[in-house]
């Protein structure tokens, strides 16, 4: 529209509430329609009208109107605008909504045209930022031109603001591009933009490692599952023979799902292979279907190495990671960069990874019994929330990371590098709290890597806080370069200082 | 007994308490919920006397539960840190997060029907972790604005890639 400019405040296409109550329009229409055909051509004999037909047209046109006027109002609150640095949307009558993306952060911008939109000439914008499921931003409708231009401009800014901090990486790159027009279920035309990381230089991958099938076979035998279907098949035969159906509903569907499971281990194991070179590690594994994963070494965020119970005669272990923007692998058989490798693999794995994941320190939390020089433990008050693995857990810190060690039954090391951790946590429960305990946790990226340490004393998790807020704000200025803030670092240190008094300042009542 | 203060107060941080109308907010959607419970109570006590007990429970957590939104409230505060937001809150499970503004990833400023009349708006900042609970609510309009014009300004000047 020739009424854009960029900064102002703009309303959407004043045809969009059409279309948005158009699409219920549509729908109740084409009940209607089928409903009378139907009926016509004799399939059905019950007229959902009642031969009342001014009643079904009076109430049609009531929904069809109060559907636009919806959407009118909520036009009319909506308006949209393109400031030096943010996309930002207004929205909402009731709960009103104003929210902001910078283009630094925008991963991609797509423009969707669905069916009836594309009739009146008019397209979405849609925006996506690196975050949660609910990142996206969606500007509809705009007429197709105008749309162009705006997809044109965030993309242009967004080139801008990358290229003039060069190392903040885009994100996102291992995106389908299945186009996404969820606003009526019709034929989508899509055009996608995505910011690609630069395309990965064609050095030879290496092979790191290769499940053997035995040890499949024998790692899939070795776990929760197989115990539990090999006792439950003996039970399972005797309730059949004996006719006992309780005992038939009761497991059968235990026995099914934990055989399934044990299935799509094997077949999602056999074949397993881990490539890997200096930007990126290629996972391939399948046995009726081969798949294949690609992670770009930049974008770990979190590594975990882990061991059940069961695999710790043969040393066996299996290292999972939370990798930025890529999205989540559904199967949990599956997500791991290995799933069950040798202690020689699993080094070679963390050698590829790069010199931020402190192997030393890794493979001493992995395997040490109990806390050794180096890594702090948890208090002995500690054991009343943790009987079992209080003596095991702790943490380490190196100079680019955080080890983690978990888990007296399944052991677990948890790695997360300073200049990775999103944001920091201290929490306390009311039994915590008795025993003058706190938890620490490190926000990571999404993924099944969640790293934490639980039960540490009040003074310890303080320490470990203030002192983590510095070596992440340290981390995050030499790799990304940041100018440092010109205000002394005065805050931080004052959140070990003494309790206040004035807690109770807002105690009811005032 | 409460010592664990010391891990969330200080004396020289700038500590900010959120606006007091937001204890209003939560009363009186308290009220708005036990209200019609209450109501309910009543008239089946008229039939059954026995509901007496339903409606007593339903008090009592009405009259506890004005008295914990205030300690509620009272427990969130924010402090504006050279390179973090800091949020605490929570009386029972305490917690305290520190989210450096150049994880911003973006800023959502809301406020619905009840706020909006009480003058407050609640401030979320999300960054690439869903963990991160940088939600801030009760405050007051213009602070709102200004806090959100202001993060997004240090996650500019601040930015940090993934």
């Amino acid at each position: 529209m020739s009424d854009f400019h960029e900064g102002v405040w703009t309303k959407f296409h004043p045809l969009t509430p059409i279309l948005r109550g158009g699409v219920m329009a549509v729908a109740a229409v084409g009940y209607v329609v089928s409903q009378q055909v139907d009926r016509i051509f004799g399939s059905d004999g019950a007229d959902p009208t009642g031969g009342h037909w001014l009643l079904a047209a009076a109430g049609l046109a009531v929904v069809l109107v109060l559907g636009v006027v919806a959407a009118w109002i909520s036009w009319q609150a909506a308006s949209f605008r393109l400031s030096p640095t943010n996309v930002e949307l207004r929205s909402g009558v009731v709960r009103k909504q104003h929210r902001q993306v910078r283009y630094d952060r925008i991963q991609a911008v797509d423009i969707t045209r669905p069916l009836l939109a594309r009739i009146f000439g008019l397209s979405a914008v849609k925006i996506e930022a690196a975050g949660g499921s609910d990142s996206s931003v969606t500007l509809s409708f705009l007429a197709d031109g105008l749309a162009q231009h705006v997809r044109e401009t965030i993309i242009g800014r967004t080139h801008d603001s990358r290229s003039s901090h060069p190392a903040s990486a885009p994100a996102v790159s291992a995106r389908s591009t299945s186009p996404d027009g969820a606003l009526v279920s019709s034929p989508v035309e899509s055009e996608e933009f995505h910011v690609e990381a630069a395309p990965a230089r064609p050095i030879p991958e290496a092979l790191i490692a290769r499940i053997p099938a035995a040890r499949v076979w024998a790692a899939t035998a070795m776990s929760a599952n197989a115990v539990f279907v090999i006792l439950a098949v003996p039970a399972v035969i005797v309730a059949f023979i004996t006719g006992n159906l309780a005992w038939l509903t009761f497991l059968g569907p235990l026995f099914l799902g934990a055989g399934g499971s044990l299935l799509g281990r094997l077949t999602g194991w056999m074949n397993f292979e881990v490539h890997g070179s200096p930007d990126v590690i290629r996972v391939r594994h399948g046995l009726t279907e081969v798949r294949a994963r690609t992670v770009p070494i930049q974008r770990i965020q979190a590594v975990e190495v882990s061991q059940p119970l069961l695999w710790r005669p043969l040393a066996w272990w299996r290292i999972r990671v939370n990798v930025a923007g890529v999205e989540q692998e559904e199967n949990t058989n599956t997500d791991a960069l290995i799933p069950v490798g040798s202690q020689e693999e699993v080094v070679r794995i963390l050698t590829v990874l790069g010199p931020t994941w402190p192997l030393p320190d890794v493979l001493a939390a992995m395997t040490a019994e109990e806390t050794g020089p180096g890594m702090v433990g948890l208090p002995r008050s500690a054991r009343w929330l943790d009987p079992l693995s209080w003596r095991r857990r702790g943490y380490a810190v190196t100079d680019t990371a955080v080890v983690i060690r978990t888990g007296r039954f399944t052991r677990a090391a948890v790695v997360v590098p300073h200049a990775r951790i999103q944001s920091s946590q201290v929490q306390q429960g009311p039994i915590e709290r008795r025993l003058d305990l706190a938890s620490v946790a490190f926000h990571s990226t999404l993924g099944p890597v969640l790293p934490s340490v639980d039960h540490l004393s009040t003074e310890q998790a303080r320490t470990l806080l203030n002192e983590q807020i510095q070596r992440s704000s340290r981390a995050r200025a030499h790799e990304f370069g940041i100018p440092a803030p010109s205000l002394p670092r005065a805050g931080v240190g004052a959140l070990r200082s003494q309790e206040d008094g004035s807690s109770d300042e807002f105690a009811p009542g005032r | 007994m409460d010592m664990t203060v010391a891990l969330y107060d200080a004396g020289d941080l700038p500590w900010r308490p959120v606006s007091t109308r937001l204890v209003r907010v939560r009363r009186l959607t308290a009220v708005a919920i036990a209200t019609p419970l209450l109501i309910a109570f009543a008239a089946a006590t008229l039939a059954t006397s026995w509901f007496w007990i339903g409606a007593a429970v339903v008090a009592v957590t009405l009259i506890w539960a004005w008295w914990f939104i205030g300690r509620q409230v009272a427990a969130i505060s924010y402090a504006e840190l050279p390179e973090e937001l800091v949020i605490r809150r929570g009386r029972i499970f305490r917690s305290l997060v520190s989210i450096p503004y150049g994880r911003l990833q973006y800023a959502d400023m809301a406020s619905g029907p009840l706020s909006r009349r009480y003058g407050i708006a609640s401030v979320t900042i999300h960054t690439a972790s869903p963990s991160s609970s940088g939600s801030l609510p009760g405050l007051e309009l213009p602070e709102a604005e200004a806090l959100r014009e202001r993060l997004t300004a240090l996650g500019e000047a601040q930015r940090a890639g993934l």
